[in-house]
């Protein structure tokens, strides 16, 4: 069963309204492979703080629009 | 599936392969009592051969039928990397322990010799399914 990270994107949106940029093109934008860009789609790699930062900038958006923290703690 | 992750399967089964051909026997012949030292040198090059003969022509057979892929390992490659040589470095350790327990009690260095190689290809091995797990799973 997949490990879901608590960290979402919204990176395959921004793709589609970035005229339809492949995930070829943007794993060279950011310095990975496609196959990583998969997995963070897929929500099962959170990347690090500097590909963050670079896909916010690819995509001409703050980083809060690609990636959202959605983790609830316990309570008790 | 990228080239690293095909290369990794590649790697865990020639492992499990000739591995498991080589410490085998080894094995049968401990539980039967047979403890008589073979030929280390034969036997350590036969394995490091075969590891070389299947291995090899696989990856170029692999990088053969997608020329694009990039070999190169990105951040999530070197995470999935790192966490699969620290959990594996236990199992390398316990073969080296192993092997200093058999030199310990005066076992032949043919044997002392198989403990230590056995830790390692074991370790390699169980890092292959860790990493494995890791690529599929998620970290």
């Amino acid at each position: 069963m997949p490990k879901k990270t608590h960290v979402r994107n919204r990176i395959r949106e921004l793709r589609a309204e970035a005229d339809r940029m492949t995930q070829a093109e943007l794993a060279t934008k950011l310095g990975v492979t496609r196959q990583t860009v998969i997995a963070m789609e897929q929500n099962r790699y959170s990347p690090s703080l500097e590909t963050a930062f670079l896909a916010a900038r690819v995509f001409g958006v703050p980083l809060e629009d690609v990636f959202q923290f959605e983790y609830e703690p316990e309570k008790g | 599936m990228g080239f690293r992750e095909k290369s990794n399967w590649i790697m865990f089964v020639t492992l499990s392969l000739v591995g498991g051909r080589h410490f085998g026997p080894l094995g049968l012949r401990v539980i039967n009592g047979d403890t008589a030292p073979g030929d280390l040198g034969r036997d350590f090059a036969t394995l490091a051969l075969l590891v070389v003969f299947i291995a090899v022509p696989a990856h170029i057979a692999v990088a053969a039928l997608d020329p694009d892929e990039s070999d190169a390992a990105d951040e999530r490659d070197k995470l999935i990397e790192t966490r699969a040589d620290a959990r594996s470095s236990y199992v390398i350790g316990a073969g080296a322990l192993w092997s200093i327990g058999l030199a310990y009690y005066g076992a032949d260095v043919y044997w002392v010799a198989n403990a230590a190689l056995a830790g390692l290809v074991i370790g390699e091995i169980v890092k292959g399914l860790l990493r494995a797990v890791d690529y599929r799973r998620g970290v």
